[in-house]
Formats: structure tokens, C-alpha cells, sequence
């Protein structure tokens, strides 16, 4: 029997190759874990588990991806030799991003991981350079910049090395950090390298034409943003890692009155946005539907027709809801959202930003998108 | 004569050419032939009905040298000047891919490429316009050239003579110089020939077969299966004819002999305007297409600076429409009329078509019955599941269908395992596009209530040991119901939704993990939805005789131990790989009951 777990394993690795990235990757590799536990295979169960880690990083499941980092971390220490290091500490990298958006990690907590990391690089010989990175992104989201400031400093400091971003990623970083920090010229700036094709990667530049639509707008750039609208749309799709962005669109949509195209992303990503398990992302696309919501509000009294799934709390089956209800919804939403993220990171900083992004509704221009999507 | 010196460093150039541009060295060859073949139309356009050549010629010695000669339009001194005066103003890469757009920028950009193999090259060319003197123009690594005039003995067209760098020599070769000439001018209209000492010898003699004219249908078919060999070293499982109007794109799609998968891109060789452009191109053809590889010459999309793939743009979106239009023709035509030939295709390429399937509605209508789908009553197409009537019911994941395949197919209940791939997608469509059929969801919490119930007489008898047993269950979150069902050999089924599913792996990892980590998993854990009671459920077969025995045993503390065990037996049964405390449960009992067997009670 002992080759029939390991056929059966490596059939559902292999499904799980051919497979787009998403859920149905993540479940077949869990599935692949459970058949090698079973059979109490280590190594089997080692791999299986990398790569379930690497599936649930891209689909945007990070608490799939934490629960089966933990047992690689704890198997790679329990075995000294037995497995690889690069890849496994990489991951490590996946792990300090998120740990900062669940919020039940108490701030604490989120120390101690990225001094664990701290260790386990300097053990190595390895740079900083990346943890100090990501600290910048955490802190920064958190509402601290006097220690963001720091540790942008560091990164800044520390030398490159083969656990560094790729040069395209660590751009896009500081991106998201100039935007964080209201610089938004110095952010476009920035990013042009990325937005004109210069520098990519697998995440870039899909990534920055999302973000960078917000301090266009700002600048009065609006109608530059469309074409990173268009490719950016293109880019994230509908994965759920991604459902941040679909936020961003909807701000972006309701700002240039492209009502239409933002209605369909709502019931597009609709289901995404409820079900992700990544609350600061959730945040986000909230923070889109507000906006978007809201000037949809503005010039229309009547109900709005719309295709939810019925695993929506206000679900109607004659799919007609009251804008007011569902901005009712989105306040509710948002401010638990903010509250609990705000009294873990010891700041207001979400609520400030719930109240910032009402005001980009003094930007708003109108700039059909004619093109056909 | 006069001496010059390029107005930028020509090494900058030339280190931007062959580090930031080009892949290789080897590029010289397309870039000596383009430069050819455009001046050869450019004559054409002048005097219509001209052939035109173009013939490369290896010459040995110290130094080996290479010759192209084409009998092309030619360069005037004037236009000489210009080309050079073009690649000054280039320096970045950017500017060399605008400068391309024009035949003299052209020309100076691919003449340099000369540099990669040779560190000096000769230009002799006479314009075919009437009036103008032959030029030379000779050129060096260091940066000088020269131009002078070179008399008027000379033929209009221009040659090219590259003398060998050291450590470029194997470029030199006639054999590789072939190789390289017939790879990138293979599909070049007008004759390319190689001379090597004093024989000729044509390197694109046939077009390809979308060039050609075929008298039999199987005349064609042996050509394009000829060519597909030639070209990838493969033996396909049929071609496809490729046209489009976007990009003017002609070419053949091959069908893979074998499966593929979409996250390895399959890649194809592309030409523009003829010349070689990429042997391994991607993304080509939209994304659910990765069961071909393709030959294809676009005349009219735009390459990238490095002329080594497609510029990403709205002409190349319409031609891959188009392009994919092609393939899907194809599979209908073969639908309607070949059905046999489509079930082989479809047992090696389900996989595409359920791709393009999910996307497009149309063609789900033509292919859905064909795709074949794992049922719990093994594997079936579409049309024979249908033709069971009644909702076609489906498993949402891999870890449910097992949960639930064993006892429905033994209760003869069909269940699809839409885990894989596409499936999930193509079931809801079926019910979306078809809303008189029923296609129902089914997880196994949902599927135990299927199960038949004890009857009145049953119910009374086994009450008390229902009780115990859920007594015995709820330090392990378990509920327990009592059914009837099959194979009665089976004597308790575990099922669990997603979400309990997910606390045991986090159970498992925290048994493994270091404080650190244990703790992190606390605050992901923290943030799920608290559930409503258990959601993970035992229930226990009434058919099966053990459990029956199990029900009658009057002793309490044996009767517990006993559905301890089958609860760990059905984990077991299920492949759930245990938490420790189960193990903990499965090795106490186990003594317990050793004991209990050698006279201890």
C-alpha cells in the first residue's frame, strides 16, 4: 500500500500544478498534506506543505498559509539538514506581511515574530534588508512613522542580498509608503520605472497601477490614472489576494463617474470581499465600496438593482437594495473594522483613514472610460 | 577618404546591443538579413517583378570573414551619413527600438550588430537610384570609420564583410552559419543562399505549407505534419490552419500528442514580416489555448526593442481573438463531424476545452456532454450524467468528495467531484445557463440527512446509547446522530465542514509548533466566525452489526470505550490524520480493552 498514499499525493501535487492559482489550488494541496499525515510521511507531508504555503500566499489565504508555515518551521528546527533553508526562510517573509492584518495578533506578538526572523537571518549571515522593509510597510499601516521613519532608514541602510526583494517589489514598496505618507508627487515619481514597464516581476507592475491611482487623483492626474486602471484590472483579476485593489477601482470608478463599470466590479467581487479571511483587506475594498457607494448615492433615490450572493447579510432575493441601507452596511462594516484594528495597533490610524478617504470626493472629475473593457 | 569618429562611443552602443538588447550574439545573422530584405523591397518597390537575393559567403584565413551580399536598393554617401547620424542620437534602449521604425535607422542598428562577432566590419553598397557612386564605409571596435568612394565598377546592392572577433569564430562556419541563417530567413520570400567554397546552397527553398497550394486534402495534411516535425521535433496529434486579419497573422496550430497543463505555458515560434522573431514565445494565444504549439508569421503586429517578442497591444489582443476563433472552429467542425477523433482529442485535452468551456457559452452548449467528470459511481461524461435524471449533485472539494464518494456510491448516489480544475466552474454554469435543471451543492453534513432513518421501534431501543455516546463524543466537539445506510460494513462516518476542517489543522500545526508560532495561530484562529454547536458529526450505521452489538452492551463504561474507538476508526476511515489527543484516545483504549480482554475487569 505504501506507493498507493504516495501515487495518490503525488496526483493531487500535480492537479494542484495544473490548477490556476486560487482556492481550488490550496484545497487539493491541503488535501495532498492530510494523505501524507496519514501516513505519517515527513517529507511528503514537508513538501506537500511548501507548497501549499506558496499557494495560499498567491490566493490570498493567509491563515491556510500561517497554519502550515508553523509546521514546516517547527519540522525544519526539529530536523537540522533535513530540509532547505532558502526556501523555507523566503516564506518567512510572506509570514511578517501578514501577521500584521490579522486582527487578533496582538502588537506584541508581531514583535516577536519579526525578532524571530531577526534572529534566524543574522544566524545566517543573512541581511535585514527585507525584514526591515516589511517592518517599514507594518509600522507605517499601523500609525507609527517616527519608527516607520526608522526602519525605512534601515532598509535603506541594510545591503542587498538573495533573501531581498526583487528590485521590482522593493520599488513598489517604497511607493506604498510615499502614498501612506500623503507624498504623492515623490510616489508618482517613484513608481515610473514600474508603470512604464521598466521594472517588473510577478506582482509588479500590476500592483502599483492599482495603487497609484489614489495620489493621481489627488494631484488632479486623473486622466493619466486610466490607463493604469486598465492594465491594473487586467492584472488582479479575481484573485482574492488581490481583492484590495478591486477597493482602489471602486474609489477610482466613482471619482471619474464611471458608475456602470464600478457597479459590475461590486457584484463582480462582491463574494471575494465577504468571504476573504484577510481583514485589512476586507477594509480596503470597504473603503472603495463607501466612496463609490456614496456618489452613486448622490444622484440616485431609487433602489439598485444588484447580483449579490445570498451569504450577504442583506440579502433580498428581488436583488433591490436601498443605497442607504447598504451605506449604512458599509459604516458599520468599516468603523468595526477600523475600531478593532485601531485598538490593537494602540493608534486611530484606520479611522483617520475612513475619514480621509470621504474627502478624495473633492476630486472627483468626470472622465468616461469609452474603450470596451 | 575622411576620417571619422562616431559623435557617441561606439563600445556604449555596442555593449547596449549585445548585453541589454540582444540573448546572444547570434542575433547578427537576423539583424544582416533584415537590413538585406528590406532593401531588396524597397527595390522592388521600384522596379516591381525584381526576384532579388541575398547570398552569404564564409571566407577562411587568419581571420575568417563573413560576406551577406544582397542586390538590394542600396545607400547613397548621403544616406550613409544619415544612418550614422541616427545611431548617435540612440542611447538608451528605448531610442533603438523607436529609431527601428525607419529603413535607415533599421539599417544602422542591424549593421552594428555586426560588432557582437567582429570587431571590424566593411560596408560596400551603390544605390540603385541612377547617379550615385559606389560607397565604402569601414568600420572599427575603437570607435573610427572611414568613408571613401569606391568606384563605379560595382553592381547596385550592398555587402557586408564582418572580419571574425577572437572568441566569435564559431559563427564563422558555414554549418553554423546555416544553422542560423535557416532558422531565422527559413520563411524569408526571396532566395537565400550559402556559399561555401564556390557551392551554393538555397537555405529556404520551401515555403511553408500555408504558402503553398495543395492539390489532395492528404497532400496538405502530410505537409503540415512534415513541417510541425521540423520544426518542434514532434509527432502531433493534428494541425490547425491559423488566420487573422488583426496583425495579418498566418500560421498552423499544432495539437500537443500529449496532456498539458496551463501554469507550463506552452510556447510557439513566431515570425514578423517572415524573419525569425522568437522560437519560444508565450502568451500568444489567450490562456485557455495551452493545448497547441504554434508557427505563425504576423505582418503587420509590432515587436518589442529587442525584436524578440510581441509588443503587448491592442492589434495583439485582436489576433489573439482571432487566433483563438481558429482553434475553436476547429474543435466544433471536429464536434460535428468526427466525434470518434473528438473523444481522443478530449482525453487528452479536456483540460483546455473545460477552460474555454467556463468562458464561453456557446461552446459550453457544444462541449459539455463530451467532458468527462469523477463521480462517486466513477468516472462519467457529462451526457452520461445527465441521462441519470434528477439534480446532478457535486462535492465542492477534493476533501469533502472523499468524505462522502464510499457511502453514496455504495447508496448508489452519484456525486461529482468538482475539486478539480475547472469542473466547479462548469457545473454551476450548467445550472446557471440551464435554470430547469437542478445542480445542487452537497457537503457531507448536508448529505448525511439523506440517510435513512431508525424506525419507531429502533429509536426506542437505541435512545440510551444515543445519549452516551454523544456524552462520550463532546469532549471532542463531535455530535452524533444514528442512521441507516450503506455499505453496512461501515460502521460510523465522520464529516466535518470546511470550517472544522481548518480547526484541525490548526490543532495539528499548534501540537507541532514553537511558542511563537503557537501563539500567532491563537490570534488567526481568533478571528474566524464562531460556530453553533458541533459541526462535526459521527454518524453511526445502525446496518452495520458492531455498531448494533455496541448499542445492546449494558455495561456504560464499555459501551464508551467502544464509541471512542469508532469514532477514532472513522477518523482513521475517513484518512483524517489524527490530533494527538485522538491518538492519546486510540492507544488507552486500546489497553483498556486488552485488559478488559486478558480478565482485569
Amino acid at each position: 500500500m505504501s506507493g498507493g498514499y504516495k501515487d495518490r499525493v503525488d496526483d493531487l501535487r500535480s492537479e494542484a500544478a495544473r490548477a490556476p492559482e486560487g482556492p481550488l489550488q490550496v484545497d487539493l494541496l491541503e488535501e495532498a498534506v492530510r494523505v501524507a499525515d496519514v501516513h505519517q510521511d515527513l517529507d511528503l507531508g514537508y513538501e506537500s506543505r511548501i507548497e501549499l504555503v506558496d499557494a495560499a500566499c498567491w490566493a490570498g489565504f493567509p491563515d491556510r498559509m500561517l497554519v502550515a508555515y508553523t509546521w514546516c518551521l517547527a519540522q525544519f528546527d526539529r530536523h537540522p539538514g533535513r530540509f532547505e533553508v532558502f526556501q523555507l526562510y523566503w516564506m518567512y517573509k510572506w509570514i511578517l506581511n501578514e501577521v500584521t492584518y490579522f486582527l487578533r495578533i496582538p502588537r506584541d506578538r508581531i514583535d516577536a515574530a519579526f525578532e524571530d526572523a531577526r534572529r534566524r537571518y543574522g544566524e545566517r549571515g543573512f541581511s535585514p534588508r527585507p525584514l526591515h522593509q516589511l517592518r517599514t510597510t507594518a509600522l507605517s499601516f499601523m500609525g507609527h512613522p517616527a519608527e516607520a521613519e526608522e526602519q525605512h532608514r534601515k532598509w535603506m541602510d541594510a545591503p542587498r542580498d538573495s533573501y531581498s526583494d526583487c528590485a521590482a517589489c522593493e520599488l513598489s514598496c517604497r511607493v506604498d509608503y510615499l502614498i501612506e505618507q500623503r507624498r504623492d508627487e515623490e510616489a508618482v515619481e517613484t513608481a515610473r520605472p514600474l508603470l512604464l514597464g521598466r521594472q517588473r516581476c510577478k506582482e509588479e507592475p500590476g500592483r502599483t497601477f492599482s495603487r497609484i491611482l489614489r495620489p493621481l487623483v489627488r494631484l488632479g492626474r486623473a486622466a493619466e490614472a486610466i490607463p493604469c486602471y486598465l492594465k491594473a484590472a487586467r492584472f488582479t483579476g479575481r484573485n482574492p489576494k488581490f481583492i484590495w485593489a478591486a477597493g482602489n477601482f471602486l474609489s477610482f470608478l466613482g471619482l471619474t463617474g464611471n458608475l456602470p463599470r464600478g457597479l459590475r466590479l461590486v457584484e463582480g467581487r462582491f463574494r471575494i470581499a465577504l468571504e476573504t479571511r484577510a481583514p485589512s483587506n476586507r477594509f480596503d475594498f470597504l473603503l472603495g465600496l463607501r466612496l463609490f457607494l456614496g456618489i452613486l448615492a448622490e444622484t440616485r433615490e431609487q433602489p439598485l438593482k444588484l447580483r449579490l450572493p445570498d451569504t450577504f447579510p442583506l440579502f433580498r432575493p428581488d436583488a433591490s437594495y436601498p443605497l442607504p441601507d447598504l451605506l449604512a452596511w458599509c459604516d458599520r462594516e468599516l468603523s468595526d473594522l477600523a475600531r478593532q484594528f485601531d485598538a490593537r495597533n494602540g493608534t486611530d490610524a484606520l479611522a483617520r483613514r475612513v475619514a480621509a478617504h470621504g474627502d478624495l470626493r473633492k476630486h472627483a472629475v468626470s472622465l468616461p472610460i469609452s474603450s470596451k473593457p | 577618404m575622411s576620417e571619422h569618429r562616431f559623435q557617441v562611443h561606439l563600445r556604449g552602443i555596442i555593449d547596449l546591443l549585445s548585453n541589454h538588447l540582444y540573448s546572444g550574439p547570434q542575433v547578427f545573422v537576423r539583424e544582416l538579413l533584415q537590413n538585406s530584405v528590406d532593401a531588396i523591397r524597397a527595390r522592388q518597390a521600384l522596379e516591381p517583378g525584381r526576384a532579388g537575393e541575398v547570398v552569404i559567403e564564409v571566407a577562411g584565413g587568419a581571420a575568417p570573414t563573413l560576406v551577406f551580399e544582397d542586390d538590394g536598393i542600396g545607400l547613397t554617401e548621403a544616406e550613409v551619413h544619415e544612418f550614422l547620424a541616427t545611431i548617435g542620437a540612440s542611447s538608451k534602449r528605448d531610442d533603438l527600438g523607436a529609431r527601428r521604425g525607419d529603413f535607415i535607422g533599421q539599417f544602422g542598428i542591424g549593421l552594428l550588430s555586426g560588432f557582437l562577432v567582429a570587431d571590424e566590419i566593411t560596408l560596400v553598397t551603390r544605390s540603385a537610384r541612377p547617379g550615385f557612386p559606389a560607397i565604402e564605409w569601414r568600420g572599427r571596435q575603437d570607435g573610427t570609420y572611414t568613408v571613401k568612394e569606391a568606384g563605379d565598377g560595382l553592381s547596385p546592392g550592398t555587402r557586408v564583410y564582418l572580419r571574425s572577433r577572437k572568441g566569435a569564430e564559431e559563427y564563422f562556419v558555414p554549418s553554423r552559419l546555416r544553422e542560423l541563417a535557416s532558422r531565422y530567413g527559413g520563411l524569408l520570400p526571396c532566395p537565400i543562399r550559402i556559399r561555401d567554397a564556390g557551392i551554393e546552397t538555397r537555405i529556404n527553398a520551401d515555403p511553408p505549407p500555408w504558402r503553398r497550394s495543395f492539390v489532395t486534402r492528404r497532400e496538405e495534411d502530410d505537409a503540415y505534419r512534415e513541417y510541425g516535425r521540423a520544426v518542434f521535433e514532434a509527432e502531433f496529434f493534428d494541425w490547425i490552419p491559423l488566420r487573422s486579419d488583426a496583425g495579418r497573422i498566418e500560421g498552423a496550430a499544432f495539437i500537443l500528442p500529449h496532456s498539458a497543463t496551463p501554469a507550463l505555458r506552452t510556447t510557439h515560434r513566431v515570425y514578423l514580416r517572415s524573419m525569425l522573431l522568437a522560437e519560444s514565445a508565450e502568451r500568444l494565444l489567450p490562456d485557455w489555448a495551452f493545448f497547441v504549439r504554434c508557427v505563425v508569421n504576423a505582418d503587420d503586429l509590432n515587436p518589442t526593442a529587442s525584436r524578440e517578442s510581441f509588443h503587448e497591444d491592442e492589434k495583439l489582443d485582436a489576433a489573439r481573438e482571432a487566433m483563438g476563433g481558429c482553434l475553436r472552429d476547429y474543435l466544433v467542425r471536429l464536434a460535428a463531424q468526427d466525434p470518434a477523433r473528438l473523444q481522443e482529442l478530449i482525453a487528452l485535452h479536456h483540460l483546455s476545452i473545460k477552460a474555454l468551456a467556463v468562458e464561453d457559452d456557446e461552446f459550453f452548449g457544444i462541449f459539455m456532454d463530451w467532458l468527462p467528470f469523477e463521480t462517486s459511481l466513477g468516472e462519467m461524461t457529462f451526457r452520461e450524467l445527465r441521462a441519470k435524471g434528477g439534480a446532478i449533485r457535486y462535492a465542492p472539494s477534493v476533501d469533502q468528495f472523499r468524505q462522502l464518494a464510499h457511502v453514496a456510491g455504495a447508496e448508489g448516489i452519484c456525486v461529482v467531484n468538482a475539486g478539480y480544475t475547472f469542473d466547479r466552474d462548469l457545473l454551476e454554469k450548467h445550472g446557471e445557463l440551464h435554470p430547469e435543471a437542478s445542480v445542487e451543492r452537497v457537503d457531507p453534513a448536508e448529505f448525511v440527512q439523506r440517510f435513512e432513518d431508525l424506525d419507531l421501534d429502533e429509536r426506542e431501543r437505541a435512545h440510551d446509547f444515543l445519549r452516551a455516546a454523544e456524552q462520550a463524543l463532546r469532549p471532542h466537539d463531535t455530535g452524533v446522530e444514528l442512521r441507516k445506510f450503506r455499505p453496512e460494513e461501515i460502521p460510523a462516518l465522520y464529516t466535518l465542514d470546511p470550517e472544522a476542517g481548518f480547526r484541525r489543522s490548526v490543532d495539528r500545526a499548534k501540537e507541532e509548533a514553537n511558542p511563537l508560532f503557537s501563539l500567532l495561530l491563537d490570534g488567526v484562529a481568533g478571528d474566524r466566525p464562531s460556530s453553533q454547536g458541533p459541526d462535526t458529526l459521527l454518524t453511526l450505521n445502525f446496518r452495520n452489526p458492531l455498531v448494533r452489538r455496541v448499542a445492546e452492551i449494558p455495561d456504560r463504561d464499555l459501551q464508551r470505550l467502544a464509541v471512542e474507538m469508532l469514532y477514532v476508526q472513522a477518523l482513521l476511515l475517513g484518512h483524517h490524520p489524527l490530533r494527538a489527543k485522538e491518538l492519546t484516545l486510540l492507544n488507552a483504549g486500546m489497553i483498556r480493552l486488552l485488559e478488559r480482554g486478558l480478565g482485569g475487569r
